[in-house]
């Protein structure tokens, strides 16, 4: 079962998907479901991904939020309660065939092709005609939830704007109307002009933890020219874009000598065919440790309210990342 | 870049992508099979 149900008081949607809570739970390696399939391997032992070479693979989800066609949804709707069909696309993206990788353990050239293929899913999955917003994103780390130990990240075509996106959409919306420029562009120019919050920098990309940061050791990757959407940018700029990821993702896991936990995720255009030319593509990373044995956790204030409680400064965070050398083995 | 779409007896696609200029060798693998597989998240 599974549908979207409006909630009225929000003003958005909840997914219902019943058949997740029968999803694979943390396997052990030898029965990855992501892993290629070994040679000679028994009908049971037979995972998802059968060809051995590929670099990069991408399987849709076997428990997905959104499916085209949708299932049946589980109740009828009422003018107070409307339900619509879930329609979309759950993807699961495997960075690499090798089980005990991660994603910071990729050389930057591989990287660049994970940029290419995410490049290819938001053009293909974005020019469906239910799907209205194609959001990338990768969960790490068991504290986060994650269920499969295998590196891989996901991506979630939905047949709305989620409400996070919207409400930055509505923002650079009105700012635009307001001063004539677009919000990223005074974003980008004020940490720049500061400087304090800038943790890493190169031709076509920086990294920094902003001014309004919710998270203790929350980095945002924001091109240096404007572009709306990951299909805009250019083969300069999803080099820049690797070698940052590369340098952020070295440097979280050499804070404090253990891989590091996060969110990941990529805002972007919706591909609704409206025009956002003035929203900016950029990358937001969500550590939960504000210190090494320490978890930020969603409590009162944040899940109830809305409002984030950051015990810490920006300015002080991301002078601590910045002092942390990106060296790894990779 | 290159990708082959399989498509698994259970109805949903897998995609393989390839950058066949960087991995000259993967030319010669084979053709990958639909497989049986289990569960993801």
């Amino acid at each position: 079962m599974s549908e979207l149900r409006w909630n009225p008081t929000l003003e958005q949607w909840t997914i219902t998907a019943t058949h997740r809570q029968d999803r694979t739970f943390l396997p052990p390696a030898d029965f990855c479901p992501l892993c290629p399939t070994k040679p000679g391997a028994g009908a049971e032992y037979v995972t998802d991904v059968s060809a051995a070479a590929y670099d990069i693979a991408v399987i849709e989800n076997k428990f997905p939020s959104l499916r085209t066609p949708a299932a049946e949804p589980a109740v009828q709707g009422t003018d107070l309660y409307p339900v619509a069909p879930s329609d979309g696309v759950c993807e699961v993206v495997l960075y690499t065939q090798e089980h005990n990788a991660t994603l910071t353990s990729q050389p930057v050239e591989r990287l660049e092709k994970l940029i290419r293929v995410w490049q290819d899913r938001y053009a293909d999955l974005g020019a469906r005609p239910e799907v209205d917003y194609v959001f990338i994103f990768e969960n790490k780390g068991k504290i986060i939830g994650v269920t499969i130990d295998h590196p891989h990240g996901q991506i979630y075509a939905y047949p709305f704007i989620p409400p996070i996106p919207k409400t930055e959409i509505d923002a650079a919306r009105r700012h635009h109307e307001k001063t004539g420029r677009r919000l990223w562009d005074d974003i980008v120019a004020e940490e720049l002009r500061d400087g304090r919050r800038i943790v890493a920098r190169n031709e076509t990309w920086m990294a920094a933890i902003p001014f309004y940061a919710r998270y203790p050791y929350e980095v945002h990757l924001f091109p240096l020219r404007h572009v709306s959407r990951i299909t805009d940018l250019n083969e300069q700029e999803r080099h820049g874009m690797a070698s940052i990821l590369k340098a952020i993702l070295t440097k979280y896991d050499n804070l404090w000598g253990f891989s590091m936990p996060y969110m990941m995720v990529m805002h972007q255009a919706p591909t609704d065919g409206g025009d956002y030319d003035f929203y900016r593509f950029h990358v937001e990373f969500y550590p939960p440790h504000r210190t090494a044995q320490k978890l930020k956790y969603l409590a009162g204030s944040e899940a109830g309210a809305g409002a984030f409680i950051n015990d810490t400064l920006p300015e002080e965070k991301a002078a601590e990342l910045r002092a942390i050398e990106p060296v790894s083995e990779s | 870049m290159t990708k082959r779409v399989v498509r698994r007896e259970d109805g949903r696609a897998v995609i393989y992508y390839d950058f066949e200029d960087e991995n000259p060798a993967r030319d010669a693998e084979t053709q990958p099979k639909a497989p049986q597989g289990d569960a993801h998240e």
